[in-house]
């Protein structure tokens, strides 16, 4: 798997999540985000089927 | 980016205030800055990097040594000297005015100097409205404009030039720094690095796995099933075993029955065992069934006599003590005060000495919640005491009974034990011993009841065990769960950091074959050279023939080098603005850039000076070319349409022999002149 277009949903939902998140903490100058992206990962794998 | 003006005041070799210099922009975008070599032109690309992005050239090995000397020997020892660098620019809307300042004292008369603190930056700006504002991260905002990543490129030391295409290192990074900044890649970068590190969460989770722990727990739960099974089947057995012993003792009475010599004793054995069977026995039973009851119920007050007669006694001692009321209630002395009324019968008026009488009694008497309180306690303790002396009754009784039954079982088994020696010494042999095998039957049922019985409690006891384990696996399945789903959101991670990586790639592969093509397109645009720049797949830069593709060793401080070099910055610039413009993840720089290049002309030859010269008023917004007069004579016919302004730098130089000035369109500009013991620059505006 090494294309966006190819990659399972649910990992285009966090790329796309996670780009938002960095540039949004880019204009702010804030590096901390670690939290904020497990939250996306947890949000969008939840242990059901996909 | 567009820049007004540069004003630098004692820094390096401008002395005093006021060295101001303003940048044309618009059609004649560009400024040249003239002078000999040491007047001072790398100290103006030095004015820009250092107050943009706190950098200074190699050449300069204390970062802290930029006040002006002059200024520094003329102040008084202690005396405060400062340096300082004015920028004022505009971007997009809006326009900013930096300020970067040292602050140092002058420490002795060997021009030496402490720092006070770290050099400041001070921004103000306005979004056109003339309101001006204090930016309070001034850094964050410069970066924002122009990236600190990309400022070599637009603010390019001459003296680098060599670097460009050397193959190092520290160059290939450069280049993909560039990419990363002027495709917005930053962002991807920054996610998989923040990616990574959700990953190890995840498999920090994962560490503590659940699999050991359900094994043993499952092998455990078997093997106590198998002990179950064991134990159950060997009590089928005895009781199969017990059956066939009741039988032969059946038989054995039956044939003891019918005999005439023990038929009378069997007969009275059957009675006593019919009496022992359904009378004594499940009386027994039924008191002992009593005695649980009686027991699980009621036992546990027995046992709290003595916490009964330790309160019961603590209650009694405060009242000793004065500490609970006792006599005359509240209430009573109370109601005494309202109807007026002693208990003697005299009245009681408000005032007199016997109504004060009275009401000190009310001081005295209890609170009333306490006694109630105090009372019911003694209540309760007096009722619990009596259903104990019940409960020890009903038990005494119980027990008297039990006595009783088993009194009677006991004589019962006796004369059954008389029976049974009566019946094994009789003359018939055959009888005899049917009776001695009658008790060894009786025996072994006993033994294989005993057993049965052993079986069965640890049967139980193995079940109980089984459920804990039962309990335990559930819990461990739980995590398991727990785990699966760890390890699924470290998939999705590892996946999403693999498929951001690939972007990375194709992104600065993509610029990579752009920046490529673009070099290409310049260099034939500049030179006649029959070569071709080519960036490697591994971001190094070189030449090749164009008839044959061969690539060609270039050396660093040859002209071609020179030329690729210069082709490489300008490649890089052309691609900012192309990228930029396309820009899909980030927009974050304006279109505008100006290029501040000192020096840029190097090595090259007349002819592709020209060219360089010519494609820098083509690319640049605005470009300030910092020259010395020599370089300027090849390229200044390929640029004049764009120029804006010219100035000249007059170097203040101790050793100068002679002052050497020049008639430049009329105007007589001083470019040396000798000065006293330190040198210094000045600026000069060409009108």
């Amino acid at each position: 798997m090494k294309c966006f277009d190819s990659a399972p949903k649910r990992v285009q939902k966090i790329i796309k999540k996670v780009l938002e998140l960095e540039k949004q903490k880019l204009d702010q100058g804030s590096p901390r985000v670690n939290a904020e992206i497990i939250d996306i990962i947890k949000h969008e794998v939840q242990g059901g089927p996909y | 980016m567009n820049i007004e003006y540069l004003e630098m005041d004692n820094f390096r070799n401008f002395y005093g205030a006021g060295n101001k210099i303003c940048f044309s922009s618009g059609d004649k975008s560009v400024t040249v800055i003239h002078g000999k070599n040491g007047s001072g032109k790398s100290t103006i690309l030095n004015a820009f990097t250092w107050a943009l992005y706190g950098a200074l050239s190699k050449s300069i090995k204390n970062k802290h040594k930029i006040i002006n000397k002059r200024s520094i020997a003329e102040a008084n020892i202690g005396e405060e000297i400062s340096c300082s660098i004015s920028i004022k620019f505009s971007h997009e809307e809006s326009t900013y005015l930096i300020k970067k300042t040292q602050l140092s004292a002058k420490l002795d008369d060997k021009l030496n100097y402490n720092l006070h603190a770290e050099p400041t930056l001070n921004m103000r700006w306005h979004s056109g409205d003339g309101d001006w504002k204090l930016a309070k991260h001034p850094e964050d905002v410069i970066n924002r404009i122009l990236p600190k990543d990309l400022f070599n490129y637009f603010f390019f030391d001459g003296e680098r030039m060599t670097e460009m295409v050397a193959e190092s290192k520290k160059q290939k990074l450069e280049i993909r720094n560039a990419a990363k900044k002027l495709l917005g890649l930053e962002i991807l970068d920054r996610s998989i690095k923040h990616l990574g590190k959700a990953a190890k969460e995840f498999e920090k989770e994962l560490g503590d796995s659940g699999d050991v722990e359900l094994t043993e727990l499952i092998r455990k739960k078997t093997d106590k099933n198998i002990d179950i099974d064991t134990k159950r089947l060997r009590n089928v057995e005895i009781t199969n075993e017990n059956a066939k012993c009741s039988n032969f003792i059946k038989e054995i009475d039956i044939t003891l029955m019918n005999n005439q010599k023990t038929t009378k004793l069997q007969r009275q054995r059957d009675k006593l065992k019919d009496d022992k069977n359904k009378i004594f026995t499940p009386r027994l039973d039924a008191v002992n069934k009593k005695l649980k009851i009686e027991l699980s119920h009621s036992g546990y007050k027995i046992f709290s006599l003595g916490l009964l007669n330790d309160c019961s006694d603590r209650v009694e001692s405060m009242r000793e003590a004065g500490e609970l009321p006792k006599g005359i209630k509240r209430q009573f002395v109370e109601d005494l005060i309202n109807q007026q009324k002693c208990i003697c019968g005299e009245d009681l008026i408000q005032g007199s000495k016997r109504f004060d009488n009275v009401s000190e009694w009310k001081l005295k008497a209890g609170l009333e919640d306490v006694e109630e309180r105090a009372l019911s306690i003694g209540a309760s303790v007096k009722l619990i005491r009596s259903n104990i002396e019940q409960t020890s009754d009903r038990l005494r009784t119980l027990k008297v009974e039990k006595t009783k039954i088993k009194n009677e079982l006991s004589i019962i088994e006796t004369k059954l034990d008389d029976i049974s020696e009566e019946l094994g010494g009789v003359t018939d042999i055959e009888l005899s011993s049917l009776e001695s095998r009658r008790r060894q039957y009786i025996i072994d049922g006993d033994t294989l009841t005993a057993e049965f019985n052993s079986n069965s409690g640890v049967i139980q006891h193995l079940e109980g065990e089984i459920n804990e384990i039962d309990r335990k696996i559930q819990g461990v399945q739980t995590t398991q769960n727990r785990l699966a789903l760890s390890q699924d959101r470290l998939q999705a991670t590892k996946d999403s950091i693999e498929v951001l990586s690939e972007m990375l790639l194709n992104y600065q592969e993509s610029f990579r074959s752009s920046l490529q093509n673009t070099m290409q397109k310049i260099f034939n645009d500049i030179t006649d050279l029959a070569y071709l720049p080519f960036i490697s797949d591994d971001f190094d830069i070189g030449l090749k023939e164009m008839t044959t593709g061969v690539s060609q060793d270039v050396g660093e401080s040859t002209g071609q080098g020179q030329v690729l070099s210069i082709t490489f910055i300008l490649g890089i610039i052309e691609q900012a603005r192309i990228h930029v413009k396309n820009q899909e993840i980030i927009a974050e720089m304006d279109t505008q850039y100006p290029l501040v290049m000192d020096s840029p002309f190097g090595q090259l030859d007349p002819d592709n000076k020209a060219g360089v010269a010519k494609y820098l008023a083509k690319i640049a917004d605005q470009t300030i070319l910092l020259v010395s007069l020599s370089q300027w004579k090849d390229v200044e016919n390929s640029i004049e349409q764009k120029i804006g302004g010219h100035y000249y730098l007059t170097y203040h130089n101790p050793a100068a022999k002679k002052e050497l000035i020049k008639n430049i369109n009329n105007q007589d500009v001083v470019l040396e002149t000798k000065s006293d013991k330190y040198e210094w620059a000045s600026i000069q505006e060409m009108h």
